[in-house]
């Protein structure tokens, strides 16, 4: 069965990607320099402020869920 | 901290045993027999090449590594149950994960830069002088193989080996074309449900392909220094983040 | 000190495929006390495994708690105090006994100037020190097994759970094991063994659980466990079958063999035995009393 289910995911994901290279290989100068092409610093930043927004939620759910723990337990 | 290096050290012979080693070998030979071949090229298409196909094979021996290392660290010690005695120790969870990490990305490191040696050694044989930024790019490679590398620690805290294995190399797949590809994709996709997920999708994964600084390399391209220090911030902070999430996962995991 | 080992309703429901359960643990509470040496009995898949798993942290109960000396078993450094052996123990098998031992040392925090003291106390408790270089991969299972028990006495814990730790030993190795479990607990070590070694478990546990299904059936000193009743064994000469039907009504088990007889009866049935046997005129060859072994009271619970 997990055998069939990682072919079925492979198969799959293989469909998906397959024209990527045919993209990649003729129009490698649409794509030009990477540190060149604002998408890409744009990108990085974006993901350094999610990765920053989600390490600050989770610090805040945490401390939350510690406050609320001592404070149940207390009452109880 | 302590037994994070422990733990660190232990992967690193761990690893440096594995078979996966010897695909390292024939990159190298094949590389070494297949520069000799180009000489029918002129000299500066010559090097180009040379240098083009250095790179490439480093990265590409970096991906493989660390797909071949990492996704198969965890389980391979929870199915030889090699784990059991290291977990009964003082030790919480996440210095087990990130010691594995840790371990397997200082292996993929040293297979970098044993390459990078050989390579700028063929290089000098070829151009006559040692191309220094080839050790920038060998260092971004490195990030990049801790990046992939962090990504398949955390999917093989939760999937078995082959899964997480298949899993990070579609990552590494849609990571590297993800900016010059996927955006057009998603663009282009006529379903809302569909783009939506595809956009969730294309924000978490990792953007691999700003830290091959191959063409820069081959066309002696200079990279500003603000982009080299935002990439590889970038680059720490994700994979930090994809090992804290490999932790907290672990850490629920029962073995 | 808080008990080494204490369970309170603990269980353990695992998720099957599909949408089965199985249950492994069932409502356990077991206390173990300092300094004795507990055997864990329980025929296969009876939860023993999945108990001490809790109890090291590698699987979480569905329901009720385990602590370990007071703490509770999610505390990484409560393991500080815990030696764990399990059972077929699988090492990485490049590596020597002495390299094994040292890591685990430093993983206990043992600082470095002090490890390589420590891992020659362990080698030499177990007789290993010839084999302390000979890698891993290459030694037998009762040498590995040897080095197992090594790993798990680094540090000097005060608390050691032994998961069939006489595994693959031969007689010499099993009995070297067993002294070594006796002189461990003189010197004040609580030992949590879970072994199919029934008397082994007899002449060295303190104290005895037997659980069956995940849930405890007998608990106590393993002269509590065993049944208290002392049954009369008597050996008479052959008789007839249809003359011996006479004595079922007093509950006796009979034994026909080719040149005499067994009769096994409680001991207050003992005289009228006596008398229907004199009546049956069948001459008395032997008198014995008869004990019940931890074996026999093991496969009268489990059963």
């Amino acid at each position: 069965m997990g055998r069939r289910i990682v072919l079925f995911i492979s198969t799959y994901l293989s469909a998906i990607a397959a024209p990527c290279w045919a993209h990649h290989a003729h129009d490698p100068e649409e794509l030009g320099h990477h540190w060149e092409i604002a998408a890409y610093h744009n990108e990085i930043r974006f993901q350094m402020a999610a990765i920053a927004t989600v390490f600050a939620a989770y610090l805040i759910v945490v401390r939350l869920a510690k406050t609320l723990r001592k404070w149940f337990s207390y009452k109880c | 901290m302590k037994s994070v290096w422990v733990i660190a050290r232990l992967s690193i012979l761990e690893n440096s045993r594995k078979q996966v080693f010897h695909v390292l070998c024939l990159i190298m030979l094949a590389v070494i027999a297949g520069s000799t071949l180009l000489s029918i090229f002129t000299e500066g298409v010559k090097i180009k090449m040379l240098k083009d196909l250095c790179m490439t094979c480093i990265l590409f021996a970096g991906a493989v590594l660390s797909i071949g290392l990492a996704s198969t660290g965890i389980p391979n010690d929870i199915d030889s149950r090699v784990v059991y005695p290291i977990l009964a120790r003082p030790i919480a969870r996440w210095h087990y994960v990130f010691g594995k990490f840790l371990g397997t990305a200082a292996t993929v490191a040293l297979a970098i830069a044993a390459l990078s040696v050989v390579f700028c050694a063929l290089i000098y044989c070829h151009q006559g002088h040692i191309d220094s930024f080839l050790a920038t790019a060998a260092l971004f490679a490195m990030l990049e193989a801790a990046v992939i590398s962090a990504v398949a620690i955390t999917l093989s805290t939760f999937t078995s080996t082959a899964v997480a294995a298949l899993l990070s190399f579609m990552v590494y797949l849609f990571g590297t074309i993800k900016i010059g590809y996927l955006s057009k994709v998603l663009e282009k996709s006529p379903n809302s449900i569909a783009k939506t997920c595809g956009t969730v999708l294309y924000h978490v994964l990792p953007n691999l392909e700003c830290f091959n600084l191959k063409a820069a390399l081959v066309h002696g391209n200079s990279v500003p220094i603000s982009y080299l220090l935002l990439v590889f911030s970038y680059g720490v902070c994700y994979t930090a983040f994809a090992v804290g999430a490999a932790a907290l996962i672990f850490r629920g995991r029962e073995v | 000190m808080a008990v080494p080992i204490l369970t309170d309703n603990l269980s353990k429901t695992y998720k099957l495929p599909g949408k089965q359960t199985r249950k492994a643990l069932d409502g356990l509470s077991i206390e173990v006390p300092e300094g004795v040496i507990f055997g864990f009995l329980g025929p296969n898949g009876a939860g023993k495994t999945t108990t001490i798993k809790i109890l090291l942290d590698f699987i979480r109960p569905t329901s009720g708690t385990a602590s370990l000396f007071g703490q509770s078993t999610d505390n990484p450094a409560v393991r500080r105090l815990v030696g764990y052996l399990p059972e077929q123990p699988y090492f990485h098998k490049f590596l020597k006994p002495t390299e094994l031992l040292s890591l685990h040392a430093s993983l206990c925090g043992i600082p470095s100037r002090a490890v390589k003291s420590a891992v020659t106390t362990a080698l030499e408790r177990v007789a290993m020190t010839h084999y302390a270089d000979t890698p891993i991969g290459k030694l037998s299972k009762g040498l590995t097994q040897r080095v197992g028990i090594a790993q798990a006495l680094v540090g000097n814990p005060k608390l050691l759970i032994l998961d069939e730790p006489t595994s693959g030993l031969d007689p010499i190795g099993r009995r070297h094991v067993r002294d070594l479990l006796i002189e461990l607990k003189r010197e004040g070590h609580t030992i949590f063994l879970s072994s199919h070694l029934l008397s082994e478990v007899e002449n060295l546990c303190d104290i005895v659980a037997v659980i069956k299904n995940g849930s405890l059936v007998a608990f106590g000193p393993p002269e509590q466990i065993r049944n208290a009743t002392t049954y009369i064994r008597v050996y008479t000469q052959t008789a007839e079958i249809d003359c011996l039907e006479r004595l079922r009504f007093l509950g006796v088990q009979i034994e026909q063999q080719t040149d005499r007889m067994i009769f096994r009866v409680e001991p207050e049935k003992a005289y009228e035995l006596f008398r229907a046997l004199e009546q049956l005129g069948l001459q008395l060859l032997r008198v014995e009393t008869e004990r019940e072994s931890l074996e026999e009271a093991f496969l009268r619970l489990a059963a």
